[in-house]
């Protein structure tokens, strides 16, 4: 295991020109968002004293305030996410082929790598991922329809609350360790299919198999991941509400850290695949 | 020592004991601190199989008013629970988001007074009859009146006994029985209040039991002597005085409270009981053992509350105060105020900074100020219990916790008491729609929270800023010295507040601060001003000819300094008119206050100089809470670019955070 941890860390810091790609096209996709938002506050309330306000600390007054008065001024925003969403889902396919291909492939990795990967297994990698979507879907009724029937109406009727809490938390557990699941099938049967270019429900069958094989290392492989980046985010959230963009060279030293944050969150996730095929190869 | 001695010793140390922990509580005034016209002895049988109280009771009423009392009228509250039919629940399917339809039999509730006899008197049970003064409901079972035999004449006392009983409902609105857990409140026969009304006249202030009010009865002396299976841990109003085990192996518990309103009690097997004492005030709290973790947090915010109203409002005068936290599955009897006994409500694992355990405790225990002692009327004039009590409830949790964020400071998300009861109010949909000043049943459930409690709070903590704590502090000192252990009117606070105000402010100044509050709680108009534009224009030089005479003419060919002509444009958006200051700023740093009266619906300030006007700022100090917008209150030139910039950041960043984490599911 720490051969692999060890070998896809280099993976992932090697192939940085891919990370650096999937980033650029997100920044791009999301910097429009973030200009609309300083827009939107600018034209509402920016000529406002109490705008200062805003850059100490967050206000929960200045922020009620101008969402009871100009708050209509924020739908043009929530429809915008809507069609980001959309469109970042569709682009995300096309990165992760092209991440996935960029660690299936041996030699000097070029952006050439990324874009071909993108490309070539752009609709298998959808019908993949929708076939999986549906499956997240069904594993999260499974999960979540039982809280609403039971776990909900245990609170009123249940001695203390302790029971249906902890029932909970543990529900969330088995609802996180499924979406890992799902996830790791997910990428093991996209390596599958290009390694072996054999069809989707072939990919995915063959996919299964060697996650069940393999699935304990798998499972603790990508579990290790995901605790990283929310150890990561709780530092982040820690250093912001501790120091604060509270300066206007803070906000661009916590733009930095945000930018890094997000790059790396996109390397983390280029180690994973690579773990994962190195683990499956 | 000899052994006989020793025996004596221990024996003589035992009952010492016993007396001082009953001691820790004396329930006994030296003298009474009200008039005392409603006195109760209660006998009362808990059945746990039935849910159930057989009960005696004894009613001694002192008619201290000029006039005979020719009937009596009671408030039989349980009765709300009996059916669909009550003025209680008519018309909604859900109270406090819990739906009592379909309840089967035995979970409903009611009282039933069998008999009701007048001491050396006849026999009233059959002139009892409910009656239906407010909405003509014949359903409604609230209020029973008994018209007597002969009229109970000025300064005569009058004792009336009781045989009645009553089924406690599964819990709808505080009172009844979650499995076995129990809340008795408003659960015995319960005179109304004799008082004059608004005209003069005098009568019997008895209202029916709807869903937005909440209850008025007068001062006296209750004896209550609850018999129970000694399963339960049990909580009451007062003070414990005695507990005797009974052959059946029941016990009965004799509670001794004096100069209060009601009595409530609360018992469940689970209760485990943590003790405390503030000065001389015994502090008993009973938390289910799921919640013993936050029990420190109750008592910290209890002393934190008794210490700081002690300060700045008046002595709390009574023994003890129990606080009740109810199991969750009982949590529809929490969050409510009762004389000497409160009900809170908390969750397992609630984080210390999310403050609402403190803030729920602080707000039910300056109810023992405000409705306790000080004892308006809850359902005429909710306001002036709940505005009072909010009010102090955000001074006490800011001062113990800290400006901005006393009530939630999470990952720097945060906000403090005093805000969110000001954007209650500021954020309602239509602040115009009514006045605070309102009998509790013209409210609806979607309103009665923003103008009973937070508009009546957020006004009188507008009149602190403007006048300062200390002077604020006199007023309601005088307020609450004037009338504790009393029931007071709107009006006669205001009468307090006039006078206060007057004492120590300039005439003028002290009435616009009166028509200020008079206006937050009378009228129903919205205070909202803006400042909407900012102008520099450079006027030309002077040019042509000056000089009176002709002796005396200069010519000026405009090449003399120029002149900067400023303007501050400001707007009352709101219908509420109140004078404000406004301050001006320029570009060289130098100030200017101005006032405006805010009569005209729009104002222009002009200024002559040299230098520009960078920002204008209405109410500079921040003290008027009730403007309903702050972000217009004030306008600069010199827009700070960081703030945009920042939420730019940080919109960017979750949003690419967003789309990583939605790329695990494709």
């Amino acid at each position: 295991m720490i051969r692999v941890l060890s070998r896809a860390f280099t993976t992932g810091m090697q192939q940085w020109r891919i990370a650096l790609i999937v980033y650029v096209i997100q920044l791009c996709l999301a910097l429009p968002i973030g200009m609309e938002v300083r827009n939107v506050l600018v034209a509402s309330i920016g000529n406002s004293l109490e705008f200062n306000k805003l850059l100490g600390h967050y206000d929960h007054t200045v922020f009620s305030d101008f969402l009871k008065v100009h708050g209509a001024s924020i739908t043009p925003l929530i429809g915008q996410l809507r069609w980001l969403f959309l469109v970042w889902v569709l682009f995300s396919v096309f990165t992760d082929a092209g991440l996935l291909n960029g660690v299936t492939t041996s030699g000097p990795i070029r952006g050439r790598v990324f874009w071909e990967g993108g490309a070539c297994y752009f609709f298998p990698f959808l019908k993949i991922g929708l076939i999986l979507l549906v499956l997240w879907l069904v594993w999260t009724v499974v999960i979540f329809l039982p809280v609403v029937l039971l776990v909900l109406p245990a609170l009123e009727n249940s001695v203390t609350e302790i029971g249906p809490v902890w029932t909970f938390l543990g529900l969330l557990g088995l609802y996180v360790a499924g979406l890992l699941f799902i996830q790791v099938w997910s990428v093991v049967s996209r390596l599958q299919h290009i390694r072996t270019s054999a069809s989707v429900r072939l990919s995915l069958q063959t996919g299964l198999r060697i996650l069940n094989r393999h699935k304990g290392k798998l499972m603790l492989f990508m579990l290790a991941f995901f605790a990283v980046q929310v150890l990561l985010f709780a530092i982040y959230w820690w250093l912001e509400s501790h120091s604060g963009m509270i300066t206007p060279i803070l906000i661009v030293i916590f733009f930095a850290i945000q930018q890094a944050f997000a790059f790396f969150r996109i390397q983390l996730r280029q180690m994973a695949y690579a773990g994962i095929a190195l683990m499956t190869e | 020592m000899n052994s006989r001695f020793r025996i004596l010793f221990c024996l003589f140390l035992s009952a010492l004991a016993s007396r001082v922990a009953y001691a820790q509580c004396d329930p006994v005034f030296k003298h009474p601190l009200s008039q005392r016209p409603a006195n109760y002895e209660i006998h009362a049988s808990l059945d746990d199989a039935t849910h159930s109280l057989d009960a005696t009771q004894t009613i001694r009423f002192v008619n201290t008013s000029p006039v005979p009392v020719g009937e009596l009228r009671m408030y039989l509250y349980l009765n709300a629970f009996k059916n669909t039919n009550s003025s209680f629940l008519k018309g909604a399917t859900k109270i406090f988001g819990q739906s009592y339809l379909n309840r089967p039999a035995d979970e409903w509730g009611w009282i039933d007074v069998r008999t009701i006899r007048r001491e050396g008197g006849a026999d009233l049970t059959k002139n009892m009859k409910f009656i239906c003064p407010d909405d003509w409901n014949p359903d409604d079972q609230s209020v029973l009146q008994i018209p007597l035999d002969r009229p109970i004449l000025p300064g005569e006392t009058a004792v009336f006994q009781l045989d009645w009983r009553a089924k406690m409902p599964k819990t709808i609105s505080r009172a009844g029985h979650s499995k076995d857990f129990y809340m008795f409140c408003h659960w015995f026969p319960q005179l109304g209040v004799f008082e004059q009304n608004r005209a003069g006249e005098w009568g019997w202030n008895c209202h029916q039991f709807f869903r937005t009010t909440e209850f008025y009865a007068d001062f006296g002396v209750y004896d209550v002597h609850i018999t129970l299976d000694p399963k339960f841990v049990m909580g009451a109003s007062g003070c414990l005085v005695s507990e005797k085990n009974n052959d059946n192996g029941t016990i009965t518990r004799h509670y001794h409270a004096e100069d209060v309103i009601d009595f409530a009690w609360s018992v469940y097997p689970r209760f485990q009981v943590w003790e405390d004492r503030w000065k001389t005030v015994q502090i008993r709290l009973l938390v289910p053992p799921e919640h013993r973790a936050l029990a420190p947090r109750y008592l910290h915010a209890l002393k934190y509350a008794l210490s700081y109203l002690e300060e700045h409002v008046g002595k709390y005068p009574y023994p003890g105060i129990t606080v009740v936290d109810p199991p969750f599955h009982g949590l529809h009897s929490g969050l409510m105020e009762y004389p000497t006994l409160i009900t809170v409500g908390t969750f397992y694992g609630m984080p210390r900074s999310l403050r609402m355990t403190e803030s729920l405790v602080v707000h039910e225990f300056v109810h023992q100020y405000f409705m306790g002692m000080v004892a308006s009327n809850e359902k005429e004039e909710a306001w002036l219990d709940e505005g009072f009590v909010t009010y102090f409830e955000d001074r006490i949790i800011d001062a113990a916790f800290g400006q901005k964020s006393s009530l939630v400071d999470v990952f720097g998300y945060s906000f403090d008491n005093r805000e969110l009861t000001r954007l209650e109010y500021t954020t309602m949909a239509n602040p115009r729609e009514g006045a605070p000043d309102r009998p509790g049943w013209f409210f609806s459930e979607s309103n009665f929270k923003a103008l009973i409690y937070s508009k009546p709070a957020t006004t009188l903590r507008t009149l602190q800023e403007l006048v300062g704590e200390a002077e604020m502090d006199r007023i309601i000192k005088a307020y609450f010295e004037q009338w504790k252990f009393r029931h007071p009117r709107g009006t006669d606070f205001m009468a307090t507040l006039k006078s206060q105000l007057l004492a120590r402010q300039d005439a003028a100044r002290a009435m616009q601060l009166y028509h200020l509050v008079e206006t937050g709680i009378f009228q129903a108009v919205v205070l909202d001003y803006a400042v909407t534009h900012i102008s520099n224009d450079e006027l030309p030089a002077p040019q042509g000819i000056y000089g009176k005479t002709e002796s005396v003419f200069e010519y000026q060919d405009g090449s003399g300094q120029r002149t900067l002509l400023s303007k501050v444009e400001l707007q009352r958006k709101g219908d509420w008119v109140f004078p404000v200051e406004v301050l001006i700023t320029f570009e060289d740093g130098s100030t200017k206050l101005m006032h405006w009266s805010g009569e005209e619906g729009s104002h222009t300030f002009e200024f002559m100089g040299s230098h520009k006007i960078v920002s204008a700022q209405i109410d500079p100090g921040l003290k008027i809470g009730l403007d309903v917008d702050l972000n217009n209150n004030s306008m600069t030139l010199q827009p700070a670019a960081s703030p945009g910039w920042k939420y730019a950041a940080k919109a960017v960043f979750w949003v690419q955070n967003l789309m990583q984490s939605s790329s695990f599911f494709l």
